[in-house]
């Protein structure tokens, strides 16, 4: 055979594609850097920050009970869970990642995206200051050791934004890391190519990975069970265009965040029973909020458990987000998968489709179907006004908020954009502002009727 | 599962009226009295060759055209109609019969035609069923759907229209006094004779002919598109409905797509642009999943729905018919909740 391939080699040349290596390699290598002393201290930390998140959430009234299993999961639960299973972990940022191929190949998915305070500082000393708290927040766990980055053994980053992309570049120094080429074009049928080639080769990594070819059964299974969560998502986001707000949107991020490591099955299960229990509120007319709340929708950045800061301020002048869109909130687990054939091509073409086309992540050139389904949302929800929330140094939500401001002109909704990052201390300044916004609102109100 | 869905709908529409135009002697026995329907007189004086002309004459029971393939070769006893409208465009000029004997049927026709357009192909076409058929046992079968070319798909439109223009033409020319008196009178045949629907009915009637005439230059013709176009037909096992898109019966209703009263409406605000119409469609059409304009009603749609039907944005897209949705998207598997009635 060697001589063979050898002939062969000679007088056809290098013919033979060994597939590519989709860990990302750096010829610049750096020593990593890490704190292993202080990942006890830390874990206190972020455990102390869930706490007192939690603490604030659940004390307000008509909280729904079953509110409680997220609540469990969210304080730690789950990592031992994990730990004991003796299943290979992965680690992915972003909404790009098809977490059917995963569970197909019996491997846990993790959506590392972080929202953290105390572990930027430590991210600073190799980022510099001025990146992206979330990729700074994300680092830091890494660096420090923290759970749950520390259980992946892969993390898969998109090429989405600029400061994605590098911090995958500097992250490949800590664990080995695969870059996925995400188009910056997605309405193009190029970049629809090009993004299922990237799936194709994303599976056969996660086969090589997991030790296990994941079988045509096996991906049919995981996206059914899969699309069953997104069934559950769907009805619980209709449950929330109640006019008596059935659920704070702190709850609701929460449910939406320990989506990133939970068990799929059981989620769906628990959102279910979560979903009755809301249900059978709206019908008693029982609400997190009193009827005549200001309601609100927030766009822009991701909002990460457990910075819920902007949250927090808005809850204290007194009003309520309906909905938001945001790819760790409503756009997270939105779209389903429909499968038009029950084939191999057919399940990675729906997959790839699924995760590329409707996505609303500004880091796509033309971006207007986000501007299509803010409109919608407006809609549906029946918001007064539109936080348009950016995190500090986030061009590409910074940029858009233009386009933005002049449709919600002309849909005539005010529009606050809210430029901040995960520290505290612009709190005060933020408070007065938003009351501010109150104000106008109600000013507004007042002079319609 | 849920047991009324469009698409069950559609597929027992399609069963139903298969069975009517292919095996309507189950249905319907002989005896009525068809000297008291409409549309049954028989033009005399005919230009035409011999083994064209039918057999029995036509004494069939409704004895009119439909915008589909309600084909003449559908064995005879079988047949409730007189051929398909393809096929009357040819005759009602060849035969210079007089216009009270065709007007009826034109008016037949464009009455259908104009109010249904392609939902004719997408709900009714025996010969689209079967195609739609073939393809559904490969999917049972396991074998691997192909998509048709994008090199090859961007010339279908031209050569749709070109060749029902052609036939048009070749209509016209066997009147016109050109001295091409030898093969004129068999331009006549140019629908028929390079038609799938002639080899593929008579299978349902347990017969088999594959009828290709080599005798002269134009039969010569005729026989080398008729085969090209019959192997077009039998790559319906591979690819979605392939003869569907240049089917001369179709690019006429195509033309009326546009204008007619069962149509498709999008809200293209509530599009997310997933993709999901688009991979749907058994015509390929990517106009669907497009923001811009009435780009969802083009000629290239058969109405079939599936893209209403699939789209899991409520109320995205909607089907029209004069004027009132009859149907429209949704979420499907979404559980119902009891919203509405608390809602304000
Ligand atoms: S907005 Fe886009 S780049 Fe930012 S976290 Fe979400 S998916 Fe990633
Ligand atoms: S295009 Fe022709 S064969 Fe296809 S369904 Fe329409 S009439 Fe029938
Ligand atoms: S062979 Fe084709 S064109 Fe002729 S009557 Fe039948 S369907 Fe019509
Ligand atoms: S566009 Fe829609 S209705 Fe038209 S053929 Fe395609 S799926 Fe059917
Ligand atoms: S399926 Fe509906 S939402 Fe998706 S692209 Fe088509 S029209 Fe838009």
């Amino acid at each position: 055979m060697q001589v063979l391939n050898n002939v062969k080699r000679a007088l056809l040349g290098d013919v033979t594609q060994e597939k590519e290596n989709p860990i990302l390699e750096r010829r610049y290598e750096e020593e990593p850097y890490s704190e292993p002393g202080k990942t006890e201290e830390f874990r206190k930390k972020i455990l102390n920050a869930s706490m007192q998140n939690l603490k604030s959430m659940q004390s307000k009234k008509n909280r729904p009970k079953a509110m409680a299993y997220f609540d469990k999961i969210v304080t730690g639960s789950r990592e031992e869970e994990i730990k004991k299973s003796g299943k290979k972990v992965l680690g992915y940022f972003c909404s790009f990642i098809p977490e059917e191929i995963l569970y197909a190949a019996d491997v846990i998915p993790i959506r590392l995206c972080a929202g953290s305070f105390d572990t930027m500082d430590v991210a600073e000393g190799i980022l510099p200051r001025d990146v992206c708290p979330m990729v700074k927040s994300s680092f830091g766990f890494k660096v420090l050791g923290l759970p749950l980055m520390e259980l992946c053994e892969i993390a898969v980053v998109p090429t989405s934004c600029d400061a994605k992309k590098k911090m995958g570049y500097y992250l490949a120094d800590y664990m080995p890391v695969w870059m996925l080429h995400l188009p910056h074009k997605k309405d193009s049928d190029k970049s629809v190519k090009l993004w299922l080639e990237e799936m194709y080769d994303f599976k056969d990594a996660v086969e090589k990975f997991a030790g296990k070819k994941i079988s045509k059964k096996a991906l049919e299974d995981s996206t059914k069970l899969l699309r069953k969560r997104t069934d559950a998502f769907r009805r619980f986001l209709e449950l929330r265009k109640a006019k008596l707000i059935p659920i704070s949107e702190k709850d609701f991020l929460l449910v939406v965040y320990v989506s990133f490591f939970d068990d799929a099955e059981r989620w769906t299960k628990n959102v279910s029973l979560l979903c009755d229990e809301i249900e059978k509120n709206i019908e008693r007319g029982i609400g997190v909020h009193s009827k005549d709340t200001i309601r609100l929708l927030l766009t822009g950045s991701a909002t990460i458990w457990p910075n819920f800061k902007i949250l927090d301020i808005i809850e204290k002048a007194g009003m309520a987000i309906a909905v938001d869109q945001s790819c760790v909130g409503t756009w997270h687990l939105y779209e389903p998968v429909e499968v038009e054939e029950y084939s191999l091509p057919g399940l990675m073409q729906a997959i790839a489709e699924r995760y590329l086309s409707p996505s609303i992540c500004p880091c796509f050139t033309v971006n207007d179907d986000r501007f299509d389904n803010l409109t919608e949302l407006i809609k549906a929800y029946e918001v007064d006004g539109v936080i348009y929330h950016i995190l500090r140094l986030c061009q590409l939500f910074d940029m858009e908020a233009e386009t933005v401001k002049k449709i919600l002109e002309k849909e005539n909704i005010p529009m606050l954009k809210v430029v901040t990052d995960y520290s505290k201390e612009d709190v005060g300044q933020l408070s007065t502002r938003i009351e501010a916004f109150k104000e106008m609102i109600l000013i507004r109100e007042e002079g319609e009727k | 599962m849920k047991l009324f869905t469009l698409s069950n709908t559609r597929r027992a529409v399609q069963i139903i009226a298969f069975f009517l135009l292919v095996y309507t002697s189950i249905f319907l026995t002989t005896g009525i009295d068809i000297e008291g329907l409409p549309f049954v007189s028989v033009p005399k004086d005919v230009v035409r060759p011999e083994w064209y002309a039918p057999e029995k004459g036509y004494t069939e029971v409704f004895d009119t055209y439909l915008p589909i393939k309600s084909c003449r070769f559908i064995a005879d006893e079988n047949r409730a109609f007189r051929a398909c409208f393809m096929h009357f465009a040819n005759e009602s000029i060849v035969w210079n019969s007089p216009p009270e004997e065709w007007i009826p049927h034109l008016l037949l026709f464009l009455f259908a035609a104009l109010i249904f357009a392609r939902a004719w192909c997408g709900w009714i076409c025996p010969l689209g069923f079967i195609s739609e058929s073939a393809f559904w046992i490969r999917k049972k079968l396991g074998f691997k759907e192909r998509k048709i070319p994008e090199k090859i798909k961007q010339y279908i439109p031209a050569f749709k229209y070109g060749f029902l223009s052609f036939v048009f033409l070749l209509s016209l020319l066997v009147i016109l006094p050109i001295g091409l008196s030898a093969f004129q009178g068999e331009f006549s045949i140019v629908n028929c004779a390079t038609c799938p629907a002639r080899t593929i009915f008579p299978l349902f009637a347990g017969k088999f002919s594959l009828d290709f005439s080599f005798s002269n230059p134009v039969y010569f013709l005729f026989s080398i598109i008729g085969i090209a176009f019959l192997l077009v037909f039998i790559s319906s096992f591979f690819f979605s409905r392939p003869w569907c898109r240049i089917c001369p019966s179709g690019a006429l209703l195509s033309l009326l797509n546009p204008v007619s009263f069962l149509r498709k409406e999008k809200e293209k605000e509530k599009c997310t642009s997933c993709g999901i119409c688009e991979r749907i469609c058994p015509m390929d059409n990517t106009t669907i999943q497009e923001k811009k304009g009435d780009s969802i009603n083009t000629g290239n749609c058969i109405r079939c729905f599936r893209c209403v039907e699939h789209c899991p944005e409520e109320d995205c897209l909607k089907v029209k018919f004069f004027g009132k949705t009859i149907y429209k998207s949704k979420y499907k598997e979404k559980t119902e909740s009891l919203l509405d009635s608390t809602k304000k």
